[in-house]
């Protein structure tokens, strides 16, 4: 599956949990205690946010998009220089992934201004946090509360 | 970050995803690569930043084009006053530490009372 935007002309529908209810229902025996909630993708990168705002912000993870309900069938492509910028002497083209998985999704947020609307995952109890899959830049179509048909 | 100056401390924690590959003092990222032919996890994680030599860390900072380029990366624009907050930071935590910011590499780490992680033998 592509996701540049060119390839997505139209996002019909998509299955989403609601973070908060879901944080909730799982207690503090299951993802701990705190004011923050701590999160990592599955490329191991991190963030960090308030869970005060995104109580205001109510939060939505995708996990179904347009009948497809395994979204680390999504994948972006990037490429680098290098594998190891410490071994590799000679520059070549060094072809990466970054698989989607489910993510985060601000229904009430301008989502281009919500760096966390660029997060995408899937959750991990056993290591009580989310388990985040990484970051990509969702086509302006998925975001868009008209074209979709919501939770 | 407390004792961090006002400067620094906005610009990372304002932006979380600027701690998202990698650690300071044991809280960031530690971020690795997929490779597409076979999607493994890559060896060659994100070090935490006071790891790397100051040397390195300089020509990041101030070199960032170049070093973008040779390894195939967007180049990080840092404003003037905040690349050189960058640059103390890691000289800084380095001497905090008890290590010469210029050894290279880094394979000497002296404990921190109260950091977690940190031993002799951390390679």
């Amino acid at each position: 599956m592509c996701l540049a935007k060119s390839c997505i002309p139209s996002v019909g529908d998509y299955q989403s949990i609601d973070l908060i209810r879901l944080l909730d229902a799982l207690g503090p025996a299951e993802i701990g205690e705190g004011n923050w909630l701590e999160i990592r993708n599955a490329r191991n990168e991190w963030t960090v946010f308030s869970l005060d705002r995104l109580r205001e912000l109510s939060p939505r993870i995708v996990v179904g998009l347009d009948g497809e309900s395994n979204l680390f069938r999504a994948t972006d492509l990037y490429h680098t220089r290098r594998r190891y910028s410490w071994v590799d002497v000679e520059a070549k083209r060094i072809d990466m992934a970054r698989p989607l998985g489910a993510f985060l999704y601000f229904p009430d947020e301008d989502p281009a201004r919500t760096k966390a609307a660029e997060l995408s995952g899937v959750m991990d109890w056993r290591r009580g946090r989310f388990d985040f899959a990484p970051r990509i830049r969702w086509p302006s179509c998925a975001i868009d509360r008209s074209c979709c048909g919501g939770p | 970050m407390r004792d961090r100056p006002e400067l620094l401390r906005r610009t990372l924690i304002a932006n979380p995803d600027r701690m998202g590959c990698h650690q300071f003092r044991d809280t960031g990222g530690q971020a690795f690569h997929i490779p597409a032919d076979d999607g493994s996890e890559t060896a060659g994680y994100a070090l935490a930043v006071e790891r790397y030599p100051a040397i390195v860390w300089k020509r990041f900072i101030y070199d960032q084009a170049a070093v973008a380029k040779e390894v195939g990366a967007s180049a990080i624009a840092f404003e003037p006053g905040v690349a050189r907050s960058f640059y103390d930071l890691l000289v800084t935590e380095k001497r905090r530490r008890a290590i010469d910011p210029w050894i290279y590499p880094d394979r000497e780490r002296v404990p921190v009372p109260g950091m977690q992680g940190e031993s002799a033998s951390d390679p």
